[in-house]
């Protein structure tokens, strides 16, 4: 039994009045696939935004291979380990694809293993590129992608400096069928490459070809957190999602 | 305790709470243009002392009081803030440009509208003198020069006039609202644009009221809008950003820390002081004290 | 490496055959223009390296120049310092200012910045102006022994040297940040500070870099000022229209690269002198805002951004 890769431990965040999310605690192990998924409002994406350093906790921690990250600046994080995607996809639009896959390479590396050679950077971003399926659209603006090869840059992005967990934010919204099962043989393939995934998904079916482990949330709490045979049966889980 | 320091201090504080008053109806528009529609009209002061202009022209050429002036000032500038807005949104906010476009604009806005001010009534100083800027009521050994308590009443009225507005008029409600969901304004088929262009174009008419009341307290100078900037940014960030009540508050904050720095430390001062308490919120309290 | 190489050798031969001038021309007014454009070019170049690399605005560039003119004006009566201390002495100083005014205000959202920068000059000026030993309001006379060196005709041409020398720093200084890895992540964060920073890019520190830079190189512009004009008082160095020049200069030139804010500056600068020359020194600002407003509203992208678009033309 290894040791869990991210603990996350009675994480409460609250904004103002509101309390997004209540004493949450969760934890993936290396390379486990584990799948958030809750209502619209449940705190999925501010628990994403703690886990990455975008919002601070009011109680509770995150750790990361067992280093409190209370404090850490999200720049950091990626450095450590950690990396994320956003459900919007947020490229750099005054930069083609390449360049997109460069920011990351340059700097959310760790100062010792940092590549000061640009041949070799080029080479490290055309080959992940390609990994993904944006092989032949390395010089074209990030700007004018469609949807599922933006959806594709976000990955590649977060993958670049091979993080040992990626945060994968509702990548599949709005994506056709045959485009969420790209995305979703891409996710799949990160076990190989040792990377854990916490995905964050309303589309169940990807959610359950995908995950070792589903977690619940509701209303910022966490109802439920098992294999995805068991989750689908639970009577709580059905009930926040169909109602009284 | 000595009785000339006690005749100062209360002074001070009353002057403070007049002038404050006044700073309230100078910062209210900021609190609509840049609070609730997210406008940086960093031109507002300029036109603050366009409005004093206005009213000096309406004072000289027609000899009307400046608080008659206002009747004048309000439609003209009520056109004038349309026009701009217009221009503003179909030039940056339909295409959702980047902001350093907008804040470039107004600062060149602010920058034409001092240098025009410049070409067509000079540099020096203009003032107005009325049947009452020379008279000062005494309330025991405190001071109360009418060329402020009027202004003030009329600021109090403004400021207060527009929170009622804004609180319980339809259309007062649709301005609070399209800050926060203007689709929502849409599928109730109110047109968010004309909301905020009339919004908008009411933050303008404050200024120019604001310019005809600040020309009977003291005299006016081309570039003074820029000292005025720091003040009414100061304002609102300070009482936090979106709310009058708050604006009230801040201003009068605002109002006593001048009137007590001009008394106690001398009036080369003065101007510091808003904008020294402007970075000092921003750096540690960027919501205000009512702030959202 | 071949555009560094041709860099290079444009930048020499301009600062050559520029440099050459004193030895051709008769007259001081044409250095006296081309001191105050060479101005322009550093204040909109240094301008450029925060706000065209990471979208923050600063509105108070005139507060940097002051703090180089007036850091010359105490180093000289202190010490009767020489240019080269003083200048020196001004490029620190406004450097250290700069940090602090980053450390402040840079964690604010870009709106808030805009307006501490601000905030900042006035508080500045007011100082000045109740500070005695720098002249307050009456100003400050900065009386220099103007014998010219190196063989060159007058005094103002060694000022126009220098000048010239200050220039070509800025624009070195721009194009390496430009070109660095550093640039990149400035431009990173314009595009998207918030993606920026969760993929690595240390938001705060590139941040706080760029202002240091910026604020020292506008300084440094106003280090040799007082030199120039030996009166120095509170209105003409924190003159707002140093302030609107900044921007405007690297608005019209384009700001995406450092060619646009020199572009902009000579552009500018040469038409502001003829202006005050033909019309009024009030109607030229006039016409800076106009400018700036029409340019602002109908092409962002500046100077440059028109070139680009006629480039891409040509190729189809």
């Amino acid at each position: 039994m290894s040791e869990p890769l991210l603990v996350v431990s009675s994480l409460t965040k609250r904004f103002g009045g509101f309390t997004a999310l209540d004493n949450v605690s969760l934890s993936i192990l290396p390379g486990e696939r584990v799948s958030l998924i809750g209502p619209n409002g449940s705190g999925k994406s501010t628990m994403v935004n703690c886990i990455s350093g975008m919002f601070r906790p009011e109680a509770g921690s995150v750790s990361f291979e067992g280093r409190q990250l209370n404090g850490v600046a999200s720049h950091e994080r990626i450095r450590i380990g950690v990396a994320r995607t956003f459900q919007i996809p947020r490229p750099f639009a005054t930069m083609t694809v390449l360049e997109n896959i460069e920011i990351p390479l340059m700097f959310a590396i760790s100062e010792r293993n940092k590549t000061k050679d640009k041949k070799t950077r080029l080479a490290a971003a055309t080959e992940i590129l390609a990994s993904v399926g944006l092989g032949r659209k390395l010089n074209e603006p990030s700007s004018s992608l469609t949807q599922v090869d933006m959806r594709k840059l976000e990955l590649a992005r977060a993958i670049a400096v091979s993080p040992k967990l990626l945060i994968a934010d509702e990548s599949m919204a709005g994506l056709s069928g045959t485009e969420v099962d790209e995305i979703l043989k891409l996710l799949l393939g990160l076990k190989e490459r040792g990377i854990a995934v916490l995905l964050i998904e309303h589309i169940m079916r990807a959610v359950m070809s995908f995950s070792d482990r589903v977690v619940v949330l509701v209303a910022g709490k966490k109802i439920a957190d098992d294999v995805p045979q068991a989750i689908i049966s639970n009577p709580d889980v059905v009930k926040a999602y169909l109602g009284e | 305790m000595d009785s000339q320091f006690i005749t100062l201090f209360l002074n001070a504080i009353v002057a403070g709470l007049l002038l404050g008053g006044f700073y309230a109806a100078l910062s209210v528009g900021i609190s609509i243009s840049f609070g609730m529609l997210d406008i940086v009209n960093i031109a507002h002061p300029a036109f603050i002392i366009l409005g004093s202009y206005a009213t000096f022209l309406i004072f000289t050429y027609l000899g009307l009081d400046p608080i008659l002036a206002v009747f004048i000032v309000v439609p003209v500038f009520f056109a004038l803030g349309l026009v701009v807005y217009n221009v503003y949104y179909h030039s940056f906010e339909k295409h959702g440009s980047e902001p350093l476009r907008g804040l470039a604009f107004f600062f060149g806005l602010l920058f034409i509208i001092e240098v025009t001010i410049v070409l067509t009534a000079g540099v020096d100083y203009r003032t107005v003198a009325t049947s009452y800027t020379d008279t000062t009521l005494k309330l025991g050994p405190v001071d109360l020069p009418l060329r402020l308590v009027v202004p003030f009443a009329i600021s109090m009225l403004m400021v207060l006039g527009i929170r009622w507005f804004l609180s319980k008029t339809y259309f007062g409600r649709a301005v609070s609202a399209v800050a926060q969901d203007s689709m929502a304004l849409q599928l109730m088929g109110v047109n968010p644009v004309k909301v905020k262009s009339y919004a908008f174009a009411i933050s303008i008419v404050t200024a120019g009221v604001g310019g005809a009341l600040l020309i009977i307290i003291q005299s006016v100078q081309p570039s003074m809008g820029r000292d005025y900037i720091g003040l009414v940014f100061a304002i609102c960030v300070l009482g936090g950003l979106g709310s009058v009540y708050g604006t009230l508050v801040g201003a009068f904050i605002l109002g006593i820390a001048e009137t007590f720095t001009a008394t106690f430390a001398g009036p080369s001062w003065a101007p510091a002081v808003s904008f020294g308490l402007l970075l000092l919120t921003l750096a540690f309290r960027p919501s205000g004290i009512f702030g959202r | 490496m071949k555009s560094n190489f041709r860099f290079c050798i444009g930048l020499l031969t301009a600062m050559i055959a520029l440099g050459s001038l004193p030895y051709v021309l008769q007259g001081d007014y044409f250095f006296f223009a081309a001191f105050s454009v060479l101005q322009f070019v550093v204040m909109a170049t240094a301008w450029n390296i925060l706000g065209g690399n990471t979208g923050y605005v600063n509105f108070g560039a005139a507060a940097f120049f002051a703090i180089g003119a007036y850091s010359t004006v105490a180093a000289f009566k202190l010490f009767k310092a020489s240019i080269l201390v003083c200048i020196i002495f001004g490029t620190a100083n406004a450097a250290l200012i700069g940090l602090a005014m980053g450390y402040l205000t840079l964690r604010l959202k870009g709106v808030f910045f805009s307006i501490a920068t601000l905030a900042l000059s006035v508080v500045l000026m007011t100082i000045v102006l109740n500070t005695d030993f720098l002249g307050g309001a009456r100003g400050v006379y900065v009386i220099v022994d103007r014998t010219p060196l190196f063989g060159l005709p007058r005094y103002i041409h060694l000022l126009y040297w220098i000048m010239l020398l200050i220039s070509g720093f800025a624009i070195i200084v721009a194009r390496t940040i430009q070109h660095s890895g550093m640039g990149q992540g400035l431009s990173a964060i314009r595009d998207d500070e918030g993606a920026a920073e969760c993929l690595g890019v240390p938001t705060l520190k590139l941040k706080l870099i760029a202002t240091t830079i910026s604020g020292g190189l506008m300084g440094l512009a106003g280090t040799v000022f007082p030199f120039l004009i030996t009166y120095i008082d509170p209105t003409s160095t924190f003159n707002l229209s140093i302030s609107v020049n900044s921007i405007a200069m690297p608005l019209i030139g384009g700001m995406s690269t450092w060619m646009g804010p020199v572009i902009g500056a000579l552009l500018l600068g040469s038409i502001q002198q003829i202006a005050t020359v033909t019309i009024s020194s009030a109607g030229n600002l006039l016409i800076v805002g106009f400018l700036l407003v029409l340019f602002v509203i109908l092409a962002p992208n500046g100077i440059m951004g028109w070139f680009d678009v006629w480039r891409k033309r040509r190729k189809r």
